[in-house]
């Protein structure tokens, strides 16, 4: 082994790698910058707000655009859930807002949910001079048309031909989730118009009536420098949308019983439900009771819900789930993933284990749940 | 340690964040995904780090579950045997070939540990924490990934 140099094994970091690092770090600076979310209560929120009435934007006006995309628009179309029918009642819309205005985009909060778990929030950036077109996240000039969204997907070549040939100058524009924000995720498309519509989702554990929060806005040219196409980090532009949301609420149920899945190593310790009108949100807490067979899933030990027939059940509005150790020894875990909303919260579940990476399954134990 | 500091570290780090990505992720927009979720993540935790020193190694940690993290859900969109390596990816023009393809026809529990000591020189006891495993099992593991490496070049 000693005689075969492994180091160039899978090249070096190509263009897009070093960009996309260098793009986020200067990303998260400027986020630093803007306000992190603070959980406030309502009659503190009040002076707030009383103070923002004056830079107050309302999305109303937006919505006025008959072809506006909405959260509802986002989840079904983008991302295949589905929610429960009450989920449009508890859509917030014309929040009291400060919006944030860059060189190139003026953002605002078009409509939002915050249902005590996760935040949901369409964002517009719209471009300040009509030959602007805003690129959000990552996507590049010479990335395929298509990537601007349903509107362009049928469309052949690359944003850069689209561009020059309207001629259109190319801007990035990009929002971030507040810094104490869990984890989150984001999706974006651009309108006829040319606005920019971001839908972010965060995590966001709280049982405050209210919630206002602060997310940082970013924008910036791309320019040739040294025959490539560079972000003018030098000039980004950096701003702060602030908003305020209700909180809707949600319920809980918890698990009567642990249940031990021997193949694994690990007991569950508990789960708990806590539905809402856009899914039911759903922890697991398990610890490891036999070190040698936890170390043979290798870090890839998961848990899935299933049905009777033990077909998995199908996600929620949230989508994303994760793991991490709720201690330093590394022998109890939380596992949060999310399912389909439902009318009522179960009062039993089934779950099953499995190594994701070999898709390999396990056993599977019923909870009953209160 | 402050903010730019942080920058410095991790723009430092940047071939080891691509190799340790490349070892688990065969798409790249995936690999950029994770680094950019590794980032995020690192950042706000940044305060929690009590010693810089270890910085190189938490990074590379976050950076293998966020990894992780994307593999589950490639697993969730495509259901069935989601092998991310059925079909190998064409190697970067800057690329050894035969060791590339070599290295990603290793299971990944055999060719993590081989490209965080060979590639980035990490000792077993260094991997055993990034991993989480006791180092016996870095060792088999290793033993096991030479093996199969050396069996695969001497075929080519």
């Amino acid at each position: 082994m000693r005689d075969i140099d492994l180091k160039n094994a899978f090249g070096t970091a190509d263009r897009d790698f070093h960009r996309n690092l260098y793009f986020t770090l200067a990303k998260l600076q400027a986020e630093r910058e803007s306000k992190p979310m603070k959980k406030r209560f309502a009659r503190r929120l009040c002076l707030v707000l009383t103070v923002a009435l004056m830079l107050i934007l309302i999305t109303g006006a937006a919505l006025a655009l008959s072809n506006a995309w909405g959260m509802m628009d986002f989840l079904r179309e983008r991302s295949g859930v589905e929610v429960l029918p009450e989920a449009v009642d508890i859509v917030q819309k014309g929040m009291p807002q400060t919006g944030a205005q860059t060189e190139h985009a003026n953002f605002s909060v078009r409509e939002a949910i915050y249902d005590g778990q996760v935040v949901y929030i369409v964002v517009d950036a719209k471009p300040t001079r009509p030959d602007y077109l805003l690129l959000g996240g990552d996507t590049w000039p010479e990335y395929p048309i298509s990537d601007l969204g349903p509107l362009f997907e049928d469309r052949d070549g690359l944003i850069e031909t689209y561009a020059a040939e309207n001629n259109l100058i190319c801007v990035k524009a990009d929002i971030g989730s507040p810094d104490d924000a869990t984890e989150g995720s984001m999706d974006y498309i651009v309108e006829a118009d040319g606005t920019l519509v971001f839908m972010l989702k965060f995590k966001y554990d709280s049982a405050d009536a209210e919630l206002a929060f602060s997310i940082g806005c970013v924008s910036a040219l791309f320019i040739e420098s040294e025959g490539q196409t560079k972000i003018d980090i030098d000039n980004l532009q950096i701003s702060t949308l602030t908003a305020a949301l209700r909180n809707t609420g949600t319920e809980t149920v918890v698990s009567t019983a642990t249940a031990t899945y021997a193949d694994c190593g690990v007991r569950v310790d508990k789960i708990t439900l806590t539905g809402s009108a856009m899914a039911i949100y759903a922890r697991i807490e398990y610890t490891v009771t036999d070190v040698e067979k936890f170390a043979q899933m290798d870090g890839c030990l998961w848990f899935e819900f299933v049905d009777a027939n033990g077909e998995r059940l199908p996600m929620g509005a949230y989508g994303g789930a994760s793991v991490q150790a709720l201690d330093e020894s590394g022998t109890r875990f939380e596992l949060t993933d999310n399912l389909r909303a439902a009318a009522t919260l179960p009062s039993k579940v089934i779950l099953r284990a499995y190594r994701y990476d070999e898709q390999i399954r396990y056993e599977t134990h019923s909870f009953g749940m209160e | 340690m402050t903010n730019d500091e942080f920058s410095e570290r991790i723009l430092a780090m940047t071939q080891t964040l691509y190799r340790v990505s490349y070892a688990h992720l065969s798409q790249s927009c995936d690999r950029n995904d994770a680094v950019q979720e590794c980032l995020c993540r690192a950042w706000q935790k940044r305060h929690q780090l009590k010693d810089a020193c270890y910085m190189q190694t938490w990074v590379i940690r976050i950076l293998i579950n966020a990894c992780h993290d994307i593999q589950r859900k490639r697993g969730r969109e495509v259901p069935g045997p989601g092998d991310a390596w059925a079909t190998l990816p064409a190697a970067p023009p800057d690329a050894d070939v035969e060791l590339h393809d070599a290295l990603l026809r290793l299971e990944p529990a055999l060719r993590v540990p081989i490209v965080l000591h060979y590639m980035e020189g990490y000792a077993i006891r260094e991997i055993a924490q990034i991993l989480r495993l006791p180092e016996g099992t870095i060792k088999t593991r290793m033993a096991s990934g030479r093996r199969a490496l050396k069996h695969m070049l001497s075929e080519v």
